[in-house]
């Protein structure tokens, strides 16, 4: 039985990885193989063009790539930076309202992006002309939202909480303030949060979608998530080899930090 | 007095976050209600629910809410079925580490990488599902080809944390294996399970992403979400439409996620914890 199971399970677990394997294999075939009218796996040869030309007269591919890597560092490290303070505060700090803002930071987590788009638009249209900082199409735009979304600072909020108020208070004895507490005791315990964080931020930026397709007119300032498809559409093969190289990065965090993720998914689950 | 310092200074922390998320998430929140009752998003002639009638009289609103509410209904308990039965498989014969990368990996892979082997699958090369009006099977097999991993990882936790004794308890009883896991297992998992439903239902509107990408703004009918909607009423600059939209998508998501926090607690009384 344990063993039906286990070829089972494999069968199943192969299923879930073929799309990836795929998409792989297809970016080193030639042109033809690729348009065969059924679907193939295995390389007639093992043909390394498109990469080649990607390097070469694709620079452009490597300028929707880093759009996508400084969106992606950039909203990480914003909403890092910003949750921790506001998630040690919901945490361990008692201020006036601090249920009840915590409760709509909870309800903003559930909501999708489009619910807030036409406001969200508005309010840095106004930005834009009162202070005269242009948002709108420029990855601002992007930025701002994705720094204040509050699913960091629920996240990091339930981790801080699991620390006991005892070794807090007796940090405090010893006379150290709230910030102090919050880079020497608080951060170092919280490290797995921080990557878990890491971690599922990255998941959703690295596929940014909706917010491009709304707040980017200029076609340049797309990042790669959404221009891939442009690139499918002008030639297959370089769009194997350009999802392949965006993929790997995706791959190579997410293996690093697969024992992360099991802490920054549970984690929701404690009251 | 020190107290009050103490306490202003929990805003201090917060402030930062406090002001951005208002800014960008609360106030937006806010004012769109007066969009949703005023006639236009440049005319703020009050009209009262005239904008919300409107939008349910529309056929496009319909098909959207009709879409939406179908895939959520298919697609939800679907996934939650099989990465529970996934989770137990790997959880009971103890599977090889790789088989559960292997599940979990799609949710790190960007929609547009694989829109390519989507297309030749359920397009040209396999079956032709995506135009035709079965489509809305190709959008249910990708969410749960990509959302499997984080319900695997949350009911693998779960399993793990199940009290040995009862299970123990119940072999010495006699129960055989599906006695104990539809009595007890499946019992103990449930709050488990709520969790996973709202991670799910915040994880089913992001299958947006994967259809915009096979097929843009103006999809096969059959896929056309509310999303595709409030996207497409945004760029006809119909803002009054959109957030009435938008209001009537967000209470139904609360009422949605209240039902299950209540579920929960309800669940929580009677096997006595809390």
């Amino acid at each position: 039985m344990k063993k039906i199971l286990l070829v089972l399970i494999f069968i199943i677990s192969l299923l879930y990885v073929f799309p990836i394997i795929y998409t792989f294999t297809n970016s080193f075939m030639t042109e033809s193989q690729i348009n065969a009218e059924n679907i193939q796996i295995i390389p007639d040869e093992f043909n390394l063009q498109q990469y080649y030309s990607i390097v070469t007269n694709k620079a452009e591919y490597f300028k929707f790539f880093m759009n996508s890597v400084k969106l992606t560092v950039i909203i990480i490290v914003g909403q890092i930076v910003i949750g921790i303070f506001a998630a040690f505060a919901f945490a361990k700090m008692e201020f006036p309202g601090r249920d009840l803002i915590f409760v709509i930071y909870i309800l903003a987590v559930l909501l999708p992006f489009q619910v807030t788009l036409v406001p969200n638009y508005l309010v840095l249209d106004k930005i834009h002309r009162v202070l005269n900082i242009k948002i709108l199409d420029t990855h601002i735009a992007i930025i701002l939202p994705g720094i204040f979304s509050s699913f960091g600072v629920f996240l990091l909020r339930q981790f801080v909480r699991g620390i006991p108020n005892d070794i807090i208070e007796a940090a405090r004895i010893d006379g150290a303030g709230y910030g102090k507490i919050l880079f020497k005791v608080v951060l170092p315990v919280i490290k797995p949060a921080v990557f878990s964080l890491v971690i599922l931020t990255f998941i959703d930026n690295w596929n940014l979608i909706e917010q491009a397709i709304i707040f980017i007119d200029t076609p340049s300032k797309l990042p790669l998530s959404v221009f891939l498809e442009n690139i499918y559409y002008g030639d297959y093969k370089v769009f194997y080899a350009g999802a392949v190289l965006y993929i790997v990065p995706a791959l190579l965090i997410f293996i690093k930090g697969e024992d992360y993720l099991k802490e920054g998914l549970t984690v929701g689950g404690m009251k | 007095m020190l107290k009050k310092i103490r306490k202003s200074k929990g805003f201090l922390f917060i402030l930062p976050s406090l002001i951005g998320f208002s800014i960008l998430y609360i106030i937006p929140f806010i004012l769109g209600l007066r969009y949703s009752v005023s006639r236009s998003g440049f005319d703020n002639t009050f009209v009262a629910f005239k904008n919300y009638n409107d939008v349910f009289k529309s056929n496009a609103f319909n098909l959207a809410l009709k879409n939406t509410a179908l895939f959520m209904g298919i697609a939800i308990p679907l996934i939650i079925i099989i990465s529970f039965i996934l989770a137990l498989i790997i959880y009971e014969i103890n599977a090889p580490k790789f088989i559960k990368l292997f599940i979990i990996l799609p949710m790190a892979i960007p929609s547009g990488t694989v829109a390519g082997f989507f297309r030749k699958v359920f397009g040209t090369g396999g079956f032709n599902l995506i135009n035709t009006e079965y489509a809305m099977i190709v959008v249910v097999l990708i969410f749960i080809w990509r959302n499997t991993g984080y319900n695997l990882i949350i009911y693998l936790a779960g399993l793990s944390q199940l009290r040995k004794e009862i299970i123990e308890a119940s072999m010495i009883d006699g129960a055989n294996y599906f006695q104990r896991l539809w009595h007890i297992i499946i019992p103990l998992i449930t709050p488990t399970t709520v969790f996973v439903g709202i991670v799910t239902i915040i994880n089913s509107f992001k299958v947006f992403k994967d259809i915009f990408i096979l097929q843009g703004n103006y999809p096969n009918p059959k896929i056309y979400m509310l999303q595709h909607y409030m996207n497409n009423k945004f760029r006809d600059l119909q803002y009054e439409k959109l957030t009435s939209a938008a209001y009537v998508f967000a209470a139904v998501i609360f009422v949605f996620a209240f039902l299950l926090f209540y579920f929960d607690r309800k669940h929580a009384r009677k096997v006595g914890e809390s």
